[in-house]
């Protein structure tokens, strides 16, 4: 009987949740053929990080919050900034463009993320893996419009980073409490999600990629960021072997 | 356990409660300057979509026309008032569906489709007015508040049945749904009203009855293609978002009919000058859609109110083509003909001219228009089709 009951919480709270329940998953991969030695002497272009900082609902909605998220992406750009001494190439900003030009690092940037999540639920995510994608090499690509944007910076290399954290609110985090005491049943509190990704922009294909839906480090303090940033950047190629701090 | 379902949708009914309540202390913040953000939600939302703006200003469905752009932002500002139409970022979007919409932070996407179902700048006024008073009673953010007040209370609900062995979730969640419905059709309603005031104070008459009139008789045209049955309700179902059109006219011709309502220049001519010139961009997606009746009703209807022109007709010639049975390519070479005639046809009525006379066994008239095509348009990109045409 009170299974019944149970089953009918669990079903509301994962209706109001939509986060993909990721354990056990694979974190990263290299393209075939690809190594530190490619990358020596390249630049790297690092694109506009896409940040989200926020809370969680007791009902499981994501709450922006835009101090929060300002604080994250100054921490951010910091963090990477500071390392820069310990990728072995030189990394540029993107620029800040008008027309075609901005036209062309939007749609790369919003094609990186598509491609990242189809990377990330359909090859990286054991249970839900596309029999094309099953027992295959990592070999997934923007295509070839990336080249343009070589010509114009002069990098080989595009870095993406993407970050999202929903912090569980105080209702959330007691609901959970309550939840496990009273009927047994599990419900998350709080989401992190980060990828990082280096793409070739000569063939646009992904060379590099590492998505972790489970993250650690407070993006809110710079304590935490460098702990994030470490987590980003884990099995990047083109680091220097150089112990950091903050691990 | 009913006793225990009603209390669960009587407390979300109290999440809920009445929208005009709490908001009829709204006050009209004065845009004299750069407005920000106040508070936690209102700033979260903000810096969500200053964010998506920064993406979705690149994208490739907008129409880049400065000068359309400019136009409708002009006729935004009649309605709502110089002082606060600055608020607005207005970007047309290549969209057959007829909708507008006005984001939080400023950002409002005007569809091409709305653009070719209207025939002046008083019903682009109570469109462009209605969106703006989303925007400036702060809807999507009182909604965000609802919704999580709802879902919050929905959740604790459903754990506190659990723990007693009731289950309260199935009856709760319907009414935070139907609850969250309901208050969304009353935003609508309270946008329209407010709407309706931006142009009694404008110079505008106020035309809106007539716009969801047309688009009752669209949706009557397309089911009767379909041969669906036809409807029309004056009450939106539990989960509806919008009141019905049948509504939405009903209330509108009341206000209508209020002493000096009417007064004013629609602006109907200056609506056809602007989107004469953009016509094949306006009625592009829609041509080209799958539905026969609905795109024919929506040219027939222009003609009717700002008379045929050659692009018009040429559009209605691509309608008639693109369905394609023997007798819509009759029907179909008359209105590339009758737009040549105009002599404001663009150079692809006589590719259209062309090729339906020669499937229609004319073919002498038929390689004369497609000549004439490729003479008037050298570059075009089907150039080497048609002269395969012409060579056999």
């Amino acid at each position: 009987m009170l299974n019944k009951w149970l089953s009918a919480v669990v079903l509301t709270a994962s209706l109001l949740v939509v986060a993909p329940v990721a354990h056990g998953q694979e974190k990263g991969a290299v393209r075939e053929g690809f190594s530190a030695a490619s990358l020596s002497g390249k630049k790297i272009l690092l694109f506009r990080p896409s940040v989200w900082v926020g809370e969680q609902s007791t009902g499981g909605m994501a709450e922006p919050n835009a101090d929060w998220t300002t604080q994250a992406r100054e921490l951010l750009n910091a963090e990477l900034t500071r390392r820069q001494v310990e990728f072995s190439n030189e990394l540029i900003i993107e620029p800040d463009l008008v027309g075609e030009d901005s036209k062309l690092f939007s749609e790369h940037r919003a094609l990186f993320n598509s491609v990242a999540n189809s990377v990330v639920h359909y090859q990286f995510f054991a249970g839900n893996r596309l029999p094309t994608r099953k027992n295959k090499a990592f070999d997934w690509t923007l295509g070839e419009g990336t080249k343009a944007i070589a010509e114009r910076t002069g990098a080989q290399y595009g870095l993406f980073v993407r970050t999202e954290d929903q912090y569980g609110s105080f209702g959330r985090k007691m609901f959970q409490v309550l939840a496990i005491g009273l009927v047994g049943a599990g419900v998350s509190s709080g989401k992190h999600v980060g990828y990082a990704g280096l793409v070739d922009l000569h063939t646009g294909d992904l060379v590099w990629l590492n998505a972790d839906e489970q993250m650690g480090g407070d993006v809110r303090t710079e304590e935490g960021m460098q702990k994030r940033v470490g987590q980003l950047l884990e099995d990047f190629p083109g680091l220097k072997p150089v112990v950091t701090a903050a691990k | 356990m009913k006793a225990r379902a009603i209390l669960a949708v009587a407390l979300l009914s109290a999440g809920f409660g009445s929208a005009s309540a709490k908001e009829a202390q709204f006050e009209r913040p004065t845009f004299a300057g750069a407005y920000e953000p106040q508070g936690v939600d209102e700033r979260g939302l903000w810096m969500e979509l200053d964010d998506h703006e920064r993406g979705f200003r690149d994208s490739p469905l907008i129409v880049r026309d400065e000068e359309l752009t400019k136009y409708i932002t002009r006729v935004l500002c009649n309605t709502v008032g110089q002082d606060r139409c600055a608020a607005a970022r207005i970007y047309v979007v290549q969209d057959n569906i007829f909708n507008a919409t006005m984001a939080p932070n400023g950002l409002m996407v005007v569809n091409t489709g709305l653009l070719a179902r209207l025939h002046s700048e008083a019903e682009l006024a109570t469109i462009l007015g209605h969106e703006f008073a989303h925007f400036e009673l702060r809807h999507s953010l009182n909604k965000f508040k609802k919704r999580r007040t709802g879902s919050d209370i929905l959740m604790w609900l459903s754990l506190s049945g659990a723990a007693v062995g009731q289950n309260v979730g199935a009856v709760a969640e319907s009414a935070f749904l139907t609850g969250l419905a309901g208050f969304n059709r009353e935003q609508e309603q309270q946008s329209d009203f407010l709407s309706a005031g931006y142009i009694r104070a404008s110079s505008y008459p106020l035309r809106a009855s007539v716009v969801w009139k047309r688009l009752m008789e669209e949706d009557d045209a397309l089911r009767e293609e379909r041969k669906q049955r036809k409807i029309r309700r004056f009450t939106p179902g539990a989960t509806d978002t919008h009141p019905t059109n049948l509504q939405r006219f009903a209330y509108f011709s009341e206000i209508e009919a209020e002493p000096g309502a009417q007064e004013g220049d629609d602006g109907a001519a200056a609506y056809r000058d602007a989107t004469s010139r953009v016509l094949p961009t306006l009625f592009g997606s829609l041509v080209k859609g799958n539905e026969f009746a609905a795109a024919d009703y929506v040219i027939q209807s222009r003609a009717q109110a700002l008379g045929w022109d050659g692009l018009l007709l040429h559009a209605r010639g691509e309608l008639y083509r693109l369905r394609g049975n023997p007798r819509d390519l009759v029907t179909a070479r008359q209105f590339y003909e009758q737009a040549i005639a105009t002599g404001s046809a663009p150079a692809e009525a006589w590719r259209g001219a062309g090729l339906t006379a020669m499937r229609g066994g004319d073919s002498v008239a038929g390689k004369a228009a497609l000549q004439e095509y490729l003479v008037r348009m050298p570059q075009a990109s089907d150039a080497a089709a048609m002269k395969m045409l012409l060579e056999n």
